[in-house]
């Protein structure tokens, strides 16, 4: 005897709001609400003092001024029946893959724009005239990770490499979170919520190259590849894996399936010592090759990783993520994807190859749809 | 012969690790277990059964304690001493048999391989929540009605992965949710809070 499909808005009114807090992103929280009277009225948007974004902070050299962190978020959009898209809907997959956006929040009141996975350029609309507005409602979108940037006024350049912001939920109110910092010239700082200015951890060190959120934790990197756990009530830091002693130029922390790796990258010539008020990039140095190495949690040793398999890491500007090759158009598994100068650049696991690629993948060929590409010649 | 007395007899016997040992997870919180069961049981006695009793009047019996570790309802109702062993049976009208008898399969897996390591019992807990829509929607209802607490987050996390990322008319069907109750102006709304760009 056949049951009909159960109507779950029989279930009890008091479960929603149990099953709504237990997703975090945003922009599952908004899709729930979306869903129906009931559901939306089962939870708030969000905790009230939840982190907003641009976010003025101190600056982290001169703590008399305010800096803007902003945040930008990378989502996954995937496909869906070809009965849903059609050729004139400008987010439409050609394929049965998905592909990687990253929407980079303006002030309050002005729209979102797109920017560049890799590089975090900002992607031009070819024609200003009939802007089209792309409501990200209309598909399947999951939000893969957070990047941050500092953005300052004023004449102190930006001066720091990378930043990051945790915790961000929907559900956590902002007097929670703790900013963590690498300077341009390697020092570590952290900053908490309300706090007047950045505080140095292991201040007589400048040899920081990277942090990351792990499991709800800092880490950071040193010179060497070593990984530490940053304690925010400390500011301490605590060792957390035997020393690697990578012999390349620069460690950059990415996290995989549930595991943390350090990658590790080779310049051809040894890059000019970072500067106070250095630039971003070492604009001379190309790459040579990278090496990959897995922390062995149970054992406590690292790996010496040859084959990523069907991921592909991402050591875009502000943030380091993987994605599964198969699953996105335009990236190819067992592959780095890098920034290198101004060049987006790709290196092989497989031939350790390096590839200059002229667009930025599944970004500049799937976005702009086809008629409107044709319409307007540059 | 009292209990009471072998109870306080036996309880004069156990060293106090053991003593300490006796906690036991129920409805989340811990809470000591009387080490004289655990005594008993070591010492092969049989386990006291109780009888649960379907919607559909089918009776199950189940191992006492692995009910009333996992269902705070079920161990309120023996602590409060308002279930008898001898005669009664537990009348569960709002779940059905099929449902009643998965709830017992899970609280059943859980206290026996409970020293078993991560990765087996989450294998194991996904392929039981391996159901349809309305078989999950079921658990939900009895899992709630039972006050299971870690079979409830279990399958909150799964609601949570059927509706990321997917799209709103999706998660309607899968929810067969025919009528949303919005206002078009508030269906407007909700698209505006949406991120969307130029």
């Amino acid at each position: 005897m056949d049951r009909e499909k159960v109507d779950w808005s029989e279930l009890p009114i008091e479960l929603w709001p149990k099953i709504g807090k237990c997703l975090e992103n945003h922009i599952d929280v908004l899709r729930f609400r979306s869903v129906c009277e009931t559901w939306r009225s089962s939870i708030p948007s969000s905790h009230p003092n939840s982190p907003s974004f641009p976010m003025k902070i101190p600056h982290p050299i001169n703590s008399s001024i305010k800096a803007s962190l902003t945040q930008a978020t990378l989502y996954l959009i995937e496909s869906t029946d070809a009965s849903f898209g059609s050729k004139l809907d400008p987010l439409a997959p050609s394929s049965s893959k998905g592909w990687l956006i990253k929407v980079e929040e303006g002030p309050k009141g002005v729209s979102l724009r797109l920017v560049s996975p890799i590089s975090g350029r900002k992607i031009f609309h070819p024609s200003e005239d009939s802007p089209m507005i792309w409501n990200l409602l209309n598909y399947r979108v999951i939000e893969l990770c957070k990047s941050y940037t500092l953005q300052n006024t004023g004449r102190f350049s930006a001066s720091v490499s990378k930043v990051v912001f945790f915790p961000n939920s929907s559900w956590v109110g902002v007097e929670d979170s703790v900013a963590c910092c690498v300077f341009l010239e390697g020092r570590l700082g952290i900053m908490k919520h309300g706090d007047e200015k950045w505080a140095l951890v292991d201040d007589k060190n400048f040899y920081y190259d990277d942090v990351i959120v792990h499991r709800g934790q800092f880490y950071v990197t040193d010179k060497w590849g070593t990984i530490s756990w940053v304690d925010t009530n400390s500011l301490k830091l605590i060792q957390f894996t035997p020393p690697l002693c990578g012999f390349g130029n620069k460690k950059h922390l990415v996290e995989s399936c549930g595991s943390l790796y350090v990658v590790d990258r080779y310049y051809e010539t040894e890059p000019r010592r970072r500067n106070y008020f250095g630039r971003q990039e070492n604009r001379d140095a190309a790459v040579e090759c990278f090496k990959v190495y897995k922390l062995d949690e149970d054992w406590g040793t690292w790996v010496d990783v040859k084959k990523l398999g069907d991921r592909a890491f991402i050591l875009g500007r502000n943030c380091n993520f993987s994605v599964s090759a198969k699953e996105l158009t335009g990236y190819q598994g067992n592959c780095i994807y890098f920034t290198d100068m101004f060049d987006l650049r790709m290196y092989s696991l497989d031939d350790h190859s390096i590839v200059t690629i002229d667009f930025d993948p599944s970004i500049e060929k799937n976005m702009m749809p086809q008629t409107a590409w044709l319409g307007h010649t540059i | 012969m009292e209990l009471l007395c072998i109870r306080q007899w036996i309880s004069g016997l156990l060293p106090t690790w053991l003593s300490a040992w006796c906690i036991k997870p129920v409805g989340g919180a811990l809470v000591r277990q009387e080490p004289e069961y655990i005594l008993l049981a070591l010492m092969g006695s049989p386990l006291k059964k109780i009888m649960l009793c379907s919607s559909e009047k089918e009776i199950f019996s189940v191992e006492e304690q692995v009910m009333v570790q996992h269902s705070v309802i079920i161990n309120n109702m023996i602590e409060d001493g308002s279930y008898n062993h001898e005669e009664s049976k537990i009348p569960l009208d709002c779940v059905d048999s099929k449902t009643l008898k998965k709830v017992i399969d899970y609280c059943t897996h859980h206290t026996h391989h409970h020293n078993d390591n991560q990765e087996d019992l989450e294998a194991w807990d996904a392929q039981f929540l391996n159901v349809d829509s309305n078989g999950l929607y079921d658990l939900l209802m009895a899992a709630n009605y039972l006050e299971i607490r870690n079979l409830l987050d279990l399958i909150y996390g799964t609601i949570k992965n059927m509706i990321k990322g997917k799209k709103i008319d999706e998660i309607r069907r899968i929810f067969n949710i025919k009528d949303h109750g919005f206002t078009p102006e508030e269906e407007e709304q909700n698209r505006k809070e949406y991120p969307h760009f130029y």
